[in-house]
C-alpha cells in the first residue's frame, strides 16, 4: 500500500509499530465496557447484593448511600423501593438480549438479501426490494401494536419485532454497496477473468459493505436497547418487575425532577453499554475495511 | 408503478385485518367509563359497517381509497383525508426541521473525525456521537423541556404555537439523528477514500482537499442518502413518540388516537399516506444514485 | 463540476421551501404561548386527551365534560357537591308512573342567537334516540327513554319506556345536553362535532385537533356573565410535559398531575395542588375458572398477602382511599360499617397451605398499561406475594385489547386489574355490569344469591328496597371475595395562584364561571 489515509490527512510519513493512540483507545474503552455489560447479565446472581424484585415500600426512592449515610444501597432505590444497582446488574440481561438477538437476526438476514439482490439484479432484486418498501413503510409502532396486540406481549415477541422491521435497513443498504461496487473497474476486470461470482462476493463485494453493515449493526444495538423503552413508554412493553434498562428508564420519567437517581443510573447502563459495542464496532470496521489490507 | 401498487394493497390489507384483531372500536368509545351492553355494541357497529364480512369491508375501502375518498373517522366523524391533510404540515416540519440540525451537526463532525481517522479527536467526536444514542427520545425530550423551557424559561416548553416552538423538538430530534450520521459520514467517507481511484487522484498529486470534497464526498454521499432516505420513512412513522411528549398536532399523534380508539378508517388512511410518502421518498433516492454517481444507471 | 453544486442549491432551495411551507401552514393560537402577565384575564388549561368531537352524543371521554360543560347546559345540572339542581329546566315531576315532565327555563338562548324551547329538547333526544345517536356511545345510556313530547313551548314530557331509578342524574349527563336544532341541522353533525353550539357560560371561538380549543366568555349567558374573558383548553398528553407547562407558567390549570409530581407542584411557590376524591374505584378481580383462583382460600390468601394501607400510604402518596366492596364511599348501596379484610401475611401462608397451593406457584396478574398508579402498584404486589411463596407474574395489556378482548374473553391470568368510575354515584350500574352472569365484563363468574339481589334491587323504584339489596350484595360478594376491592382514586389538579375560586371536580367537569384571576 503506498499511501494510506493516515498520510494523507497529514500526518508525519513514519511508519508506525503501534497503532494510533484513537485507535487503541477505541479497542481498550470499547472492550472494557462490553465486557462489563456482559459480566454483569452473565454473572448476575453473584454480583447484584439482592433480588431484583424484592421491594421495600417504605425505603422507596432512597437516595444512594453517599447521599443517605447509613444506607444499605449503594445506588439507591426506586419507586417502589427496590435496590437500583442490583436492577441494573440484573437488567443487563434482558437489554443485551434484546439488543444482541434482533440485531443478530435481521443483519445477516439482511445483508444476505442486499447482497444477493444488488449483486445479480433481477426479478428477485426487484422482488425484495418492493418487499423492503412494504416493510419500510409500515410503522414500527403499527406493527408493535398489532403483533404484540394478537400474539400478547413477550420479550421473544418483542424481539420478533424488532428484527422483522429492520432486516430491509439491511437489504437496502448492502444492495446499495453491492450495485456500487459491482460497476466498479476493478469487480469488472475480476469478471472478465473469469472469477466466479460466488468468489467476488465473497471477497470483493462483502468485505466493502460490511463496514456500513458494521456501523449499522452496532447502532441498532444500542437503538433496539432504546425502542425497547418506547415500546414500555407506549404500554406495550414487558413485565415491569422483571428489571430492564429501557423499562427502568421509561417508568422513571416522572420521578426525574424528584428522584435524579432513579433515571440517572439506568441510563448511564445504557451509555455503557451502548459505547462499548459501538466502540468495539469501530475497531472491526477499521480491521474489516478494505483500505487497510 | 405496478409495484407500488401491490405494496400498497399488500400493507393496507395487512393494517386493516391485523387491526381489526386487536381490539373493538366500539368498546374503546366507551372508555371504561359507559356501561357497553351487546346491544349497544351491536348497535355502533351496524352504525359504523363493522358487522359486515372483513372482505367486504376491505374492498370498499380499497376501492373509495382509489377514487381518493379514505373513509370517515369512526371517532370524529370528520373526513379522513382532511384529518391527514392537517396533521401533514406540523409532521413535515419536525421532521424537516429536525433533520437540518441534524446534517449541520452531523456532515463537519464527520468529515473532520474522517480526515483525523484515529487520532484522539477522531475518538471524542465518536464517543459525543454517541451520547445522542444513549437516551431514548422521550428522556431526552422531557430532559431539554426540564432544563430549557422550565430553569432557563428560554423556549415554550411544548405547543404548536410559532416558529419558535418547533426549536426543542427539532432540537431533540436531531441529536438523535446526528449521533447516527456522523458515523455514517465518517465511515462512508473513510470507506471511499480507501478506494483505488481515490489512491489515482491522489497520486497525480491532487491536493488531500480536493480530493476529500470532489471525490470522497461526492461518492460517500450514497450511503449517507440512502440512510436519510431510509430516515425519512421511519421518521414519519417515528415521529410519534416525540410529538407526544411534545404535544404536537401531527401525524404521528393522529396515528397513536387512531390506534388507541381503533378508529380504522383513520388508521388505514394515514398508513395508505405514509407508505405513498415513502415509496416516493426511496424512488428518488435510487433516482438519486445516478445523479451522484454517474457510474451507477437506474434501469 | 458546477452542475453538481447547482444540485445542492438546489436542493438546499427544496429544504428551504419546505420550512416556508410549514411557516405558512401555522396557524397558532395568539394566547396559548403567552406568559402570566400578558395573559390578563383569559386562563389556559392543559388537559391529558382531546375527544376529538365535541358533539354530546359521540363520548365518554372525561376531557369533553372539562370543555362541554361550559358550552353546554342540560336540563338539569350536578355541580362539584354532586347535588342535582336546575339546570335548563326550572322544575321537574313525575305526572305518572312513566312520564316526566318538565318546566324549561325561558329567555334562553344558543350561542348562535336561536332560542332555547321545548322544541330544541324534542330535537336533542329525538337526535340521541335515533340513527345519528347510534353511531356514538351515549345512546344506551338513556334507551330507558322512549321520546321527548313538546307539550307548550316551555314544557316537555319525557315518556317513559322501563323504569329507571337514575334517569335525573343521568339528564346531567353528556348525552342530555341540550344543543340547537337549526344550527345541526343546517350544517350537519360532523361541523357541529367541530364547532359546538351550545347555551352554556362560554362559547365556542376555535378549535385545532390535538392542539387547542378556545372558549370566549358568553356576555349573555343565563346564569350571569363569566369572569374570565376566554379560555383555552391545550391537548398536553404526557403528563411532565403538562406539569412543565405550568412550572413554566405558560398553563394556569392542569388537569391530571402525576402522584409522582405531586410534590413539585406543591413546592413551587407559584402553584397549588388541589385533590380530590373521584368516583374511580380500582381493584383486582378474581377469575375463578383459572386455578386456584376457584378456591376462596386461594383469593382470601392474595388479598391478606397484600398491604393495600401501605401502598396506598407510599405509592399513592396517601392520594387514595381504601374501599371494601368495588364503589367509592359516596355510591348508594355502600356499607359503611364493612371493613376490608386485613393485611396479615401469617394467615395468608396458613390459607395457602389448607388450599393446597404450592409454594413457588405461579400467578399471573394482567392489568391495562396505561395505568401507571396501577403500573407501580402491581409491583409491589410481587414482592408481597413472593413473601407468601407465590410467583407474582405482571401482564401488561394495551387499553383497548384488555377492554375489548382480554377481559371479555376470559383471556386475563388468574387475577386482573378493573377500575371503573360509576359516575351515577349508585352501585346499580357496576354491580349489573360486573356480577351479572353472562355480561359483556364478566364472562366467567356467576352466583345464584348475587342474582338473587342484582334482581331485587332492579325491579323496583323504592330506594329503601333497593338499599336492603345492595348490603345484601355487599356481604354476598365480601364473602365469596371473587373481588379484591383496593382504593377510590384521589385526582390531582395543579393551578397558578393567580386562579380564584377553582373548585376541582370529582367528575373532571371544571366549571369556570365563576373562575376569575389575579
Amino acid at each position: 500500500m503506498a499511501v494510506t489515509p493516515v498520510v494523507a490527512a497529514g500526518l508525519p510519513a513514519v511508519a508506525r509499530r503501534r497503532p494510533p493512540i484513537g485507535l487503541r483507545l477505541t479497542l481498550f474503552v470499547g472492550l472494557t465496557l462490553v465486557g462489563l455489560s456482559l459480566a454483569a447479565a452473565l454473572g448476575a446472581p453473584v454480583l447484584a447484593p439482592r433480588n431484583p424484585e424484592t421491594a421495600d415500600l417504605r425505603a422507596r426512592l432512597t437516595p444512594p448511600a453517599w447521599l443517605a449515610p447509613g444506607s444499605p444501597y449503594l445506588l439507591g432505590t426506586d419507586a417502589i423501593g427496590r435496590d437500583m444497582l442490583s436492577r441494573i446488574i440484573y437488567g443487563a440481561r434482558i437489554s443485551l438480549e434484546v439488543g444482541l438477538v434482533s440485531v443478530a437476526l435481521s443483519s445477516v438476514v439482511g445483508t444476505a438479501l442486499g447482497l444477493v439482490g444488488g449483486y445479480y439484479g433481477g426479478w428477485w432484486d426487484e422482488g425484495m426490494m418492493r418487499l423492503a418498501d412494504l416493510q419500510l413503510s409500515f410503522p414500527f409502532i403499527l406493527f408493535a401494536l398489532v403483533v404484540i396486540a394478537v400474539l400478547g406481549p413477550g420479550l421473544g415477541r418483542i424481539i420478533f419485532v424488532l428484527a422483522v422491521t429492520q432486516w430491509a435497513s439491511y437489504a437496502r443498504l448492502v444492495r446499495s454497496e453491492a450495485i456500487a461496487v459491482k460497476e466498479a473497474d476493478y469487480i469488472q476486470a475480476a469478471r472478465a477473468l473469469g472469477i466466479r461470482d460466488r468468489r467476488i462476493i465473497w471477497r470483493h463485494v462483502l468485505p466493502n459493505a460490511l463496514g456500513a453493515v458494521m456501523v449499522l449493526a452496532t447502532l441498532s444495538i444500542a437503538n433496539n436497547i432504546l425502542l425497547e423503552a418506547a415500546l414500555t413508554f407506549l404500554g406495550l412493553g414487558v413485565d415491569p418487575a422483571v428489571p430492564s434498562w429501557g423499562g427502568m428508564l421509561a417508568d422513571s420519567r416522572n420521578y426525574i425532577q424528584t428522584a435524579w437517581w432513579d433515571s440517572t443510573f439506568p441510563g448511564l447502563a445504557i451509555m455503557f453499554a451502548v459505547m462499548g459495542f459501538n466502540l468495539v464496532g469501530d475497531w472491526l470496521r477499521d480491521k474489516l475495511s478494505p483500505d487497510l489490507r | 408503478m405496478g409495484g407500488a401498487l401491490a405494496v400498497l394493497a399488500a400493507i393496507t390489507l395487512f393494517v386493516a385485518f391485523g387491526i381489526r384483531l386487536t381490539g373493538d372500536p366500539a368498546v374503546a368509545l366507551f372508555e371504561g367509563a359507559g356501561a357497553p351492553s351487546m346491544q349497544d355494541i351491536q348497535r355502533m357497529h351496524r352504525a359504523f359497517g363493522t358487522d359486515r364480512p372483513f372482505l367486504v369491508q376491505y374492498v370498499g375501502f380499497a376501492g373509495e381509497a382509489l377514487r381518493g375518498n379514505l373513509g370517515t373517522s369512526f371517532r370524529s366523524g370528520q373526513p379522513v383525508s382532511g384529518l391527514i391533510m392537517e396533521r401533514a404540515g406540523p409532521t413535515l416540519a419536525l421532521a424537516v426541521g429536525g433533520m437540518i440540525v441534524a446534517l449541520t451537526v452531523a456532515f463537519p463532525l464527520g468529515i473532520y473525525a474522517a480526515m483525523h481517522r484515529n487520532a484522539l479527536a477522531d475518538f471524542l467526536i465518536r464517543v459525543a456521537s454517541l451520547l445522542g444514542l444513549s437516551f431514548p427520545n422521550f428522556w431526552l425530550g422531557i430532559m431539554l423541556i426540564l432544563i430549557l423551557a422550565v430553569r432557563l424559561r428560554w423556549l415554550p416548553p411544548s405547543g404548536y404555537s410559532g416558529p419558535v416552538s418547533l426549536v426543542l423538538p427539532c432540537l431533540t430530534l436531531g441529536v438523535i439523528l446526528a449521533s447516527t450520521l456522523v458515523r455514517l459520514v465518517r465511515a462512508s467517507l473513510l470507506d471511499t477514500l480507501g478506494q483505488p481511484y481515490i489512491r489515482t487522484a491522489r497520486a497525480k498529486g491532487m491536493p488531500e482537499r480536493t480530493v476529500i470534497v470532489r471525490h470522497g464526498l461526492r461518492n460517500a454521499l450514497l450511503p449517507v442518502v440512502t440512510f436519510i432516505g431510509l430516515q425519512f420513512g421511519g421518521l414519519l412513522g417515528g415521529v410519534v413518540i416525540l410529538e407526544n411528549v411534545f404535544a404536537w398536532p401531527g401525524l404521528g399523534q393522529l396515528a397513536l388516537g387512531a390506534v388507541s380508539y381503533r378508529d380504522y378508517p383513520v388508521v388505514q388512511g394515514v398508513v395508505v399516506v405514509l407508505a405513498l410518502g415513502v415509496v416516493a421518498v426511496n424512488l428518488l433516492v435510487d433516482l438519486r444514485y445516478g445523479l451522484l454517481n454517474p457510474r451507477v444507471r437506474v434501469g | 463540476m458546477a452542475w453538481r453544486q447547482g444540485r445542492f442549491v438546489r436542493t438546499g432551495g427544496v429544504l428551504a421551501l419546505c420550512v416556508v411551507l410549514g411557516a405558512l401552514a401555522w396557524g397558532g393560537p395568539v394566547g396559548a404561548q403567552s406568559t402570566v402577565q400578558s395573559r390578563g384575564r383569559s386562563l389556559v388549561i392543559v388537559q391529558a386527551q382531546d375527544p376529538q368531537n365535541w358533539d354530546p352524543i359521540a363520548t365518554f371521554l372525561l376531557s369533553w365534560g372539562m370543555v362541554g360543560c361550559n358550552v353546554f347546559d342540560g336540563l338539569v345540572d350536578r355541580g362539584p357537591d354532586l347535588v342535582i339542581r336546575p339546570g335548563l329546566a326550572t322544575s321537574w315531576k313525575w305526572i305518572s308512573n312513566d312520564v316526566l315532565q318538565f318546566k324549561l327555563r325561558r329567555g334562553v338562548t344558543f350561542h348562535d342567537g336561536e332560542p332555547f324551547n321545548a322544541d330544541a329538547v324534542k330535537f336533542t333526544f329525538d337526535r340521541l334516540l335515533g340513527p345519528e345517536g347510534a353511531k356514538g356511545p351515549q345512546q344506551g345510556n338513556y334507551k330507558s327513554i322512549d321520546h321527548a313530547q313538546v307539550v307548550d313551548p316551555y314544557t316537555v314530557n319525557f315518556v317513559m319506556k322501563e323504569q329507571d331509578p337514575v334517569i335525573i342524574t343521568k339528564l346531567a349527563g353528556y348525552g342530555g345536553m341540550i344543543v340547537p336544532p337549526k344550527y345541526v341541522q343546517e350544517h350537519g353533525s360532523a361541523y357541529f362535532g367541530a364547532n359546538p353550539v351550545g347555551t352554556g357560560p362560554f362559547k365556542f371561538v376555535e378549535y385545532r385537533k390535538d392542539d387547542h380549543l378556545t372558549l370566549a366568555a358568553n356576555a349573555n349567558y343565563w346564569g350571569g356573565a363569566p369572569k374570565l374573558s376566554a379560555v383555552t383548553y391545550r391537548i398536553v398528553p404526557e403528563a411532565a410535559t403538562r406539569v412543565a407547562e405550568l412550572q413554566a407558567g405558560r398553563a394556569d390549570v392542569a388537569q391530571g398531575v402525576p402522584v409522582a409530581q405531586a410534590n413539585v407542584v406543591k413546592n413551587d411557590g407559584n402553584l397549588a395542588l388541589l385533590t380530590v376524591g373521584s368516583p374511580t374505584v380500582t381493584e383486582i378481580r378474581f377469575d375463578p375458572s383459572k386455578a386456584p383462583a376457584g378456591d376462596v382460600r386461594f383469593r382470601k390468601a392474595v388479598i391478606a398477602g397484600i398491604d393495600v394501607q401501605t401502598i396506598i400510604q407510599t405509592i399513592l402518596g396517601g392520594y387514595g382511599r381504601r374501599v371494601s366492596t368495588f364503589q367509592s364511599p359516596l355510591s348508594f348501596g355502600n356499607d359503611a360499617s364493612m371493613k376490608p379484610y386485613p393485611y396479615d401475611p401469617t394467615q395468608a401462608k396458613q390459607l395457602l397451605a389448607e388450599a393446597g397451593v404450592k409454594p413457588g406457584t405461579e400467578v399471573v396478574l394482567s392489568f391495562p398499561s396505561n395505568n401507571a398508579d396501577f403500573r407501580e402498584a402491581a409491583q409491589a404486589m410481587v414482592s408481597y406475594l413472593q413473601a407468601i411463596g407465590l410467583k407474582l407474574t405482571l401482564q401488561p395489556v394495551e387499553q383497548v385489547t384488555y377492554f375489548s378482548d382480554t377481559i371479555p374473553h376470559a383471556k386475563t391470568g388468574q387475577i386482573y386489574e378493573f377500575g371503573w368510575g360509576g359516575w351515577t354515584l349508585d352501585f346499580d350500574n357496576t354491580a349489573n355490569l360486573l356480577y351479572h352472569k353472562g355480561e359483556f365484563w364478566n364472562p366467567v363468574f356467576s352466583d345464584a344469591d348475587v342474582e338473587k339481589y342484582l334482581t331485587q334491587e332492579r325491579t323496583t323504584n323504592d330506594q329503601k328496597t333497593r338499599l336492603t339489596a345492595f348490603l345484601g350484595l355487599d356481604h354476598r360478594l365480601y364473602d365469596l371475595a371473587i373481588d379484591f376491592p383496593l382504593w377510590q382514586q384521589i385526582n390531582l389538579w395543579g393551578a397558578n395562584k393567580r386562579v380564584q375560586g377553582f373548585v376541582a371536580p370529582p367528575d373532571d367537569r371544571v366549571r369556570l364561571l365563576a373562575v376569575s384571576v389575579k
